[in-house]
């Protein structure tokens, strides 16, 4: 069994982090001369993740990279900047496979509609279950948009092409989205209407926006780890620079692995609005401290376990991505006959 | 881990792990061997013992025996290759020592590796009667002998092998209670991939709200 391991995050700009036998080592100029070294055994984590200013060394680089952990490096807003990996791994059959899949409209809408099938039924379960622990108004409208998303099943259904498909999905996510004031008790404080993405205007759409940003590094490692190609997708367009298939696979976890997780933080008031700067251009963004709550709890929730409904057993969130990104190997490798997304259960 | 590649005699090598690979479980070989799925726990232990008990690669000579560490051997004939943990040899003989994390499982596939390296050896022109696993949960070498049935066996698995990392697609998963204990149960998700169909999901059909904890 896979181990679960950890991710570390390093977000304090100015720390150097080195290969220390075994172990990483980080170091900061501000720390403290007599406090003790601060260092990970490597062996317990599996992907390294540097912020903006925080230097890797060649070695600790070199390391992770014959080991098979990847290195991503992030701007301070958790932009996407670059991810050292090793060798390339995994079966050129498959890579040729995906590419066949990709060129041929029949196979692209059968992966699509299922990973979006996949994504409006987790959506349902985020809606019916918060209507369930909420009475009056809030209740009858959690419900109204969870039978409004069902029937969008239909359209899906009958869909013919991948750009029916992508219609399916803006309008499934404009519904769901709609019901954001329900699904963040305090939303008055907050002035949630709806998804605002570029800049994230609110809080709720700042960590929303931050979330994806995690979930979308840890969907698109799974890839990699498999030996799929990241930017080859199905539903998303191909097109320069875009992680097509990562974008692809990141539907079916959105609801419950990033916006469930979004709504708790801010319905527990685990992250308040001192968590948030507000700045100048009317745009939202975390406060350093802020951060490291959204790290914290992130970590914390990747070693839930979640049922899932075709395999008949539950798995690690962490491992999830993984598990999926096998799902489609196995099925593009012609060992399974369809597709089958994560559907919680 | 070694991908397969064509040796000087043009026939496709097999890596002397594989043959452990493939007497656990077939669809393991393939995995490892055609797919490249990572095997994190048998790398990162792998990792640890050269770090400790095999140490770097050298060698050290005492009272007539010369002992390698890490030394790469193949065969032409055969189509083998692969590095031993550590071979003794003393005179026209070499001794083959293989390090396993668990226990020593009698006529378990380790031997199978051992017989692999010993094949090996003897195209080197050694005499290999006898060789040892190590098991390092133990503390304590295990001696095997090396005879023609182990041979024989270690040639019959080399061909099996090759036939495995030819093919284009993978042998089914046994999914059976080798499975628990095997470490790329992740990778190969056995429960969909061992032939017998599994009722796949409605997609279209609204489901009723789950019994998911939060
Ligand atoms: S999980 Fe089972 S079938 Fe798959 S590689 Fe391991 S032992 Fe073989």
């Amino acid at each position: 069994m896979t181990e679960l391991l950890n991710t570390l995050y390093i977000q304090t700009p100015g720390t150097s982090l080195h290969l220390d036998g075994d172990t990483v080592r980080a170091f900061h100029p501000d720390d403290d001369a007599d406090a003790k070294p601060r260092r990970v055994p490597l062996v317990r984590i599996d992907h390294l993740v540097a912020f903006g200013g925080v230097n890797v060394s060649q070695e600790l680089q070199l390391r992770c990279a014959a080991d098979g952990r990847s290195v991503t490096y992030l701007t301070s807003n958790g932009r996407f900047r670059m991810r050292t990996v090793g060798p390339a791994t995994g079966n050129p059959l498959l890579r040729q496979a995906q590419h066949r899949a990709a060129d041929d409209p029949a196979h692209r809408l059968a992966i699509s509609v299922a990973m979006i099938a996949g994504k409006i039924h987790n959506s349902r379960q985020v809606l019916l279950r918060t209507a369930r622990d909420s009475s009056g108004f809030r209740q009858t409208a959690l419900r109204a948009s969870a039978e409004l998303i069902a029937g969008r099943l239909e359209l899906l259904r009958t869909a013919d092409s991948t750009g029916e498909v992508f219609g399916v999905e803006g309008i499934t996510a404009r519904d769901y989205f709609a019901a954001l004031p329900h699904l963040v008790t305090q939303a008055k404080e907050w002035k949630v209407a709806g998804r605002s993405k570029r800049p994230p205007t609110d809080p709720v759409n700042c960590l929303l926006s931050f979330l994806y940003g995690m979930l979308r590094g840890a969907v698109h490692g799974a890839l990699e780890q498999v030996g799929l190609d990241p930017y080859i997708g199905f539903l998303h367009g191909v097109r320069a620079g875009k992680p097509a298939l990562a974008l692809d696979l990141m539907e079916e976890f959105r609801p419950l692995l990033a916006d469930r997780l979004a709504f708790t933080l801010l319905n527990r008031r685990e992250l308040g609005i001192k968590d948030f700067d507000h700045l100048p251009n009317g745009a939202y963004q975390l406060t350093d401290d802020g951060r490291k709550k959204v790290f914290t709890a992130w970590q914390q929730s990747r070693q839930r376990t979640w049922p899932h409904a075709y395999l008949g057993r539950e798995v690690e969130a962490a491992l999830l991505p993984l598990v999926q990104a096998r799902l489609l190997a196995r099925h593009l490798r012609g060992e399974l006959a369809a597709y089958q997304p994560w559907m919680v259960n | 881990m070694t991908p397969p590649a064509e040796g000087g005699s043009g026939i496709r090598e097999v890596p002397l792990s594989a043959l452990e690979h493939y007497a656990y479980c077939q669809r393991q070989t393939a995995l490892i061997h055609v797919e490249q799925v990572w095997d994190e726990s048998a790398e990162t232990v792998r990792g640890d013992l050269s770090h400790t008990t095999v140490d770097l690669p050298g060698i050290t000579r005492r009272a007539g025996v010369t002992v390698v560490r890490s030394l790469p051997v193949g065969s032409e004939q055969y189509g083998l290759r692969g590095v031993c943990d550590v071979v003794e040899f003393t005179g026209e003989v070499a001794t083959p020592v293989e390090y396993k994390v668990g226990r020593y499982q009698p006529g378990g596939p380790a031997e199978l590796q051992l017989g692999g390296q010993a094949l090996c050896l003897i195209e080197a022109g050694f005499d290999v009667p006898l060789g040892h696993i190590y098991s390092v949960a133990e503390r304590r070498r295990h001696p095997v002998t090396i005879d023609d049935a182990l041979l024989q066996q270690v040639i019959e698995a080399a061909e099996a092998v090759r036939r495995i990392l030819d093919s284009p697609t993978l042998p089914l998963a046994r999914n059976d209670k080798r499975c628990r204990r095997c470490s790329l149960r992740d990778a190969c998700l056995p429960e969909a991939t061992d032939g017998r169909s599994r009722p796949l999901l409605e997609l279209f059909a609204p489901r009723p709200l789950g019994t998911w904890r939060d």
